[in-house]
């Protein structure tokens, strides 16, 4: 039996019955009727395979069968309106009027239909039936059983017991949270034939999706299979007639200092090591500097200093005003004379202004390379690499290294200038195989690569000879990992408690008094509530708003940074390596309670698969350039969501059946408007003349033609050709993709089933960086709206909890919270009156907030809250009359279904 | 010292009861209006009628059930389209019925709340009045359609030579507009002809084609 068939078919079947927005369980947490038989059915098939042998139940096809039917049906009493009623009921008024979900019309009714749409025997039916009936514990009564003994024609022998694998997979799947599971599993009947463990973390982050794949990984190599994921840890369960050891917390780490080491050295790690402004800060985070990767940070650096901005300093526009102009010329002369001055070469008349503009271009031309030694002279001064006197003096003559030590480890020309640049661009240029005398001589671009590689020879030759205890190695993968290890609740090595009672106690005791300061003294962490013993004062750079008000240190110390725990530091470190460079906020997708391992599996795919399609869209590789995507357009995505007529209506789609990641990325993607087009069309003839320097009308299409090998008769046609994408080569994507704002607005970095996490690019508003939810003049609680749109679309459609969290924000959500977070804007959740939004609400919401989108043009309300001004309009008749003022007294019949959605409207009453 | 006092103000709130009783109001003008003259219109003073004057003086408050009725009623008869028209029983009895309903409503919530209430009133009245004024000019619309249609066989170039209108323009894509509409005063002898077979045609199904004031889309 294929189970991965019999899983989509039965998917079919529960959709088709309207499950998916059928109330499934209410009360500790909420799953509609489609998910909590979907994480049934997914144990089931985890743990079929093991009690199929013949030591356990030696279970035939038709028991099989029989087991997987009475699984999808178990509920099947819950579709009635009556009990969705019920389970909608206040609990005290639940009690007064009981709705049971087990109605034996209905499962004589529905088993057979189920039976046939999976293609399985009619002779199970029975046996199914059964299973239905009697697969909870209360209706299992003495008159129960016996009638069912005694009107039995066929079916298993022993379906009793087999009734009661499908009771044990319902609680299992029922509890709350993976102890409340374990208890379940533990006691009963099928704890003879399984083994069950599992493992706990404490949700931290970006570094806990890697603590729990790390565990995962661990597990299975042990010989466990995932049963059920919880967002805070996996059930595993192994055959009882195997010995199956959990893995050591040993192991784990090593798997996640191995996953760490790898998200350590991706691609954007330079990036974030390497400072930005290298006046302050060059190594802006020395914990993660690794020498391994110094020709890539060397790279950075040399982007850090740039001749244009150099010139754009030193040069006197004659536009600019006589003061600025006098200014600018003492600057020069200053600067020149200085670097004169050390290299005792000024001349007898003094400077003049040749003199001047020439050293001025020199150290314009030296910028990139300066930007090279001035990291390379942190790295050594910082021991983060080892003194490399020795090969520095080969390569640069004797002495050259008591020289380079006086190479300032921040950005100072005159220094920098006569300590690093000079030191290499004096090497003869024979002695190093070329045919140049000195090696300023070489074109730039070359002597720039030239510097990186001899540089990072002499850290390879130093690093080689060092003595490993006099100076930093790299282990940081291996530190930060012991640090995050805390989070690994189980398996876990075990600890003294009255000891760590005792430090708990002796933290919190002075926590206040320490909340503010770096000291050695115990701590408590105002993120995670660890205590640790000293740390580190929070940077604005990964923790937002460290100056801002704790409740810890109201009356102690000065008003300074917070002080946070090594661990909470790393985790910050991690999400900016990861989630690429402080995306303003992260959009985390996590199983509503729980989930099935093949559900999991198919979540964390569509994610990808979203990604996949979604990056291609927004890369050079699009292959329609006119079409965009956007999660902050809310009406542009409610254009097809809320309008339209039923057939074609995607949210009773989204809501009844979700939508496929392609679907999904069509809901979000428009075509830009001709002016746009237009627009992009005139910055990519523009930066192309940029790139290639030429004048507007003095265009030189043979050195296109050249560089190209392409055979344009003139600008206008490889302007062309370039737009329409004839042309192919780096540089001219790089451009084109620039000028037609191609970026990605999302990315799926982290995931495992129980967290998926999706960093959002931001856009500035005001030159500070903010969500992407902002459009325009957006207020925050036009975006919040925006945002909660987009959430809740995600969130119904595949099935998920969704919150967006801001970069620094801890990650605390649990499962079992409802479909989307409502952002923390005062008026928007005095708005929607609640922090979450439930399964029960969500279409509802997602319908209103998509509906004012619809409007908002209409409304003609201030754009910066007009979705909010919809939203809370008293009743409809307000929205229709603010319609009609602002449109002339227009108002289309096709508009009073929106204003609808947005408010329900008194009913009408007809009229005798 | 003595324990100070402390008070809350909690707001106003729409309970459940008090929907149901806006909604009960609004039913029973909404009854009444059906069988005032005016079906549609651009403002909202016209719309409403004399419910509007109803509307403001319970938010006023110090008045009675009958003589309010009385001044609704007055109204009514003074609008020259109701002239010759009696109000029918049942319209009189759906108005002192709402104007009684209405003012019960607004003696039982807060003097804080009232304004906030009677504009619950107004505005849900609005809505449902001007959503059936827009389906009542959808299906004349349509019928003016089907009738010119009919008249011109489909031909749209006969039809926008007959009324004057731009070349292109299409029967499909006219609009209902009543005798007083600026459309048909100063439109072509054919325009004023078709529409006054047209009206006269109304008629005949038993719709009143003036009950409609300023419709014209723009």
């Amino acid at each position: 039996m294929n189970y991965q068939t019999v899983h989509k078919d039965a998917l079919e079947w529960m959709i088709g019955r309207g499950w998916k927005r059928k109330w499934g369980k209410k009360g500790e947490f909420t799953q509609s009727l489609l998910e909590h038989t979907d994480v049934e059915l997914n144990t089931l098939f985890t743990l079929l395979p093991i009690l199929e042998h013949p030591l356990h139940y030696n279970l035939t096809k038709s028991e099989k069968q029989a087991i997987i039917v009475g699984t999808i049906a178990h509920d099947v009493g819950k579709e009635t309106d009556e009990w969705q009623e019920y389970v909608q009921l206040p609990r005290a008024e639940q009690r007064k009027r009981f709705v049971p979900h087990i109605i034996l019309e209905l499962t004589q009714a529905t088993v057979p239909q189920l039976v046939e749409h999976l293609g399985f025997a009619p002779e199970i039916i029975e046996d199914a039936i059964a299973f239905v009936n009697i697969h909870m514990a209360a209706v299992r009564t003495p008159t129960a059983m016996m009638g069912l003994i005694q009107s039995r024609r066929e079916g298993s022998s022993r379906w009793a017991t087999l009734a009661r694998v499908v009771d044990v997979v319902d609680n299992l799947c029922s509890a709350k949270g993976p102890f409340a599971a374990m208890e379940v599993l533990k006691d009963s009947l099928l704890s003879q034939h399984l083994h069950a463990t599992y493992h706990l973390v404490q949700i931290r982050g970006v570094s806990t999706t890697m603590l729990h794949r790390a565990a995962m990984e661990a597990f299975a190599e042990a010989g466990w299979s995932p049963l059920l994921h919880f967002s805070k840890g996996t059930i595993y369960v192994a055959d009882s007639r195997v010995s199956a050891l959990e893995p050591s917390p040993d192991t784990i780490q090593a798997r996640f200092a191995k996953l760490l080491d790898g998200a350590l050295t991706i691609e954007n790690a330079p990036q974030l090591v390497v400072g930005r402004n290298f006046s302050t800060s060059v190594i802006a985070k020395p914990e993660l500097f690794n020498p391994a990767l110094l020709s890539r940070y060397l790279d950075v650096a040399s982007t850090r200093m740039r001749t244009a901005p150099f010139l754009t300093g030193y040069t006197v526009k004659p536009d600019s005003n006589p003061e600025m102009q006098a200014t600018v010329q003492e600057k020069r002369r200053n600067l020149v004379q200085a670097y004169l001055e050390i290299r005792d070469d000024l001349p007898d008349h003094g400077l003049d202004e040749k003199i001047i503009e020439q050293q001025i271009q020199r150290f314009a031309e030296a910028q990139p390379e300066m930007g090279m030694w001035v990291l390379f002279s942190a790295a050594v001064k910082d021991g983060l690499i080892p003194h490399p006197k020795a090969p520095f003096e080969e390569v640069f003559g004797d002495g050259s290294y008591e020289q380079f030590q006086k190479c300032p480890k921040q950005r100072q020309y005159v220094n920098n200038m006569v300590y690093g640049v000079e030191l290499f661009w004096g090497l003869s240029g024979h002695r190093l195989g070329l045919e140049i005398e000195r090696v300023e001589q070489l074109e730039p671009k070359r002597r720039l690569a030239l510097l990186r590689q001899t540089l990072v020879d002499i850290a390879n030759q130093a690093q080689e000879k060092a003595d490993h205890g006099s100076v930093a190695s790299y282990g940081i993968a291996k530190d930060v990992t012991q640090l995050l290890m805390v989070d690994l609740i189980h398996p876990a090595k075990s600890i003294d408690l009255t000891q760590t009672a005792h430090c708990q106690l002796e933290a919190y005791l002075d926590s206040k008094e320490q909340a503010k300061k770096e000291n050695a003294k115990p701590h408590i962490c105002p993120i995670c509530n660890a205590e640790f013993p000293g740390g580190d004062a929070a940077k604005e750079d990964f923790v937002t708003g460290v100056e801002s008000h704790t409740n810890r240190a109201l009356a102690h110390g000065r008003f300074g940074y917070i002080v946070i725990c090594e661990a909470c530091k790393y985790e910050r470190y991690l999400r900016q390596l990861l989630l690429g460079e402080r995306p303003p906020n992260v959009l985390v997708l996590f199983p509503r309670m729980n989930i099935g391992y093949h559900s999991g599996e198919l979540l964390r795919r569509k994610a990808i698969q979203i990604q996949e399609i979604g990056s291609t869209l927004m890369s050079v590789d699009t292959a329609n350039p006119n079409e965009r995507l956007t999660l902050a357009l809310t009406n542009l995505i409610a254009r097809r969501l809320v309008d339209g007529d039923s057939e074609a209506n995607w949210l009773v789609r989204a809501v009844e059946h979700g939508l496929e990641p392609t679907e999904l990325i069509e809901l979000m993607t428009y075509d830009l408007t001709d002016d746009k087009q237009k627009e992009y069309r005139r910055e990519l003839e523009k930066a192309l003349r940029d790139e290639y320097e030429f004048k507007k009308g003095e265009e030189d299409v043979a050195i296109l033609n050249e560089e190209w090998e392409t055979n344009f008769p003139d600008w206008e046609t490889a302007v062309q050709a370039v737009a329409e994408r004839q042309v192919r080569n780096q540089t001219v994507d790089e451009i084109w993709a620039d000028a037609q704002k191609l970026r990605p607005i999302f990315r799926v970095v982290c995931h495992t089933p129980h967290m998926i996490l999706v960093p959002l690019s931001g856009v500035f508003k005001n030159r500070k960086l903010v969500s992407q939810f902002f459009v325009g003049n957006d207020s925050d609680t036009n975006a919040a709206l925006r945002e909660l749109f987009v959430t809740l679309l995600l969130g119904l459609a595949l099935d998920c909890s969704v919150a967006v969290i801001d970069s620094g924000e801890p990650i605390t959500l649990e499962g079992g919270e409802g479909v989307a977070r409502v952002p923390s804007v005062p008026a928007v959740r005095e708005l929607i009156g609640s922090d979450w939004v439930g399964l029960t609400e969500a279409p509802m919401w997602l319908r209103r907030i998509g509906a004012a989108g619809l409007l908002a043009r209409a409304t003609a309300y201030p754009e910066s809250s007009n979705l909010y001004q919809i939203l809370s309009a008293p009743t409809p008749g307000h929205i229709l009359r603010r319609i009609e003022q602002k449109q002339k007294g227009q108002v289309y019949m096709n508009q009073l279904p929106l204003i609808e959605a947005v408010i329900e409207p008194i009913k009408e009453v007809s009229h005798a | 010292m003595r324990k100070p006092i402390t008070i809350q103000s909690k707001p106003f709130e729409l309970t459940e009861d008090v929907k149901q009783r806006i909604q009960e109001v609004v039913r029973l003008f909404d009854a009444y209006l059906d069988e005032y003259p005016v079906k549609s219109a651009r403002s909202k003073h016209a719309l409403m009628g004399p419910v509007a004057k109803v509307l403001d003086r319970a938010k006023a408050g110090d008045w009675y059930t009958e003589p309010l009725t009385g001044y609704a009623l007055r109204i009514h008869e003074m609008n020259p389209r109701a002239r010759g028209r009696p109000v029918s029983l049942s319209a009189v009895d759906n108005l002192e019925k709402g104007t009684d309903a209405l003012l019960v409503l607004c003696q039982s919530v807060p003097i804080t709340a009232l304004a906030r209430i009677v504009d619950q009133v107004d505005y849900h009245l609005y809505y449902v009045r001007r959503k059936k004024g827009l389906a009542w000019l959808e299906e004349r619309k349509q019928q003016l359609i089907n009738w010119l249609q009919e008249r011109y066989k489909g031909g749209d170039e006969a039809f926008a030579k007959a009324w004057g209108l731009k070349k292109g323009s299409r029967i499909g894509d006219q609009y209902y507009f009543g005798p007083s509409s600026k459309t048909y005063l100063g439109g072509t002898d054919q325009l004023k002809a078709d529409m006054d077979a047209f009206y006269a045609y109304l008629k005949g199904l038993g719709e009143e084609p003036e009950a409609v004031e300023e419709t014209e889309e723009e």
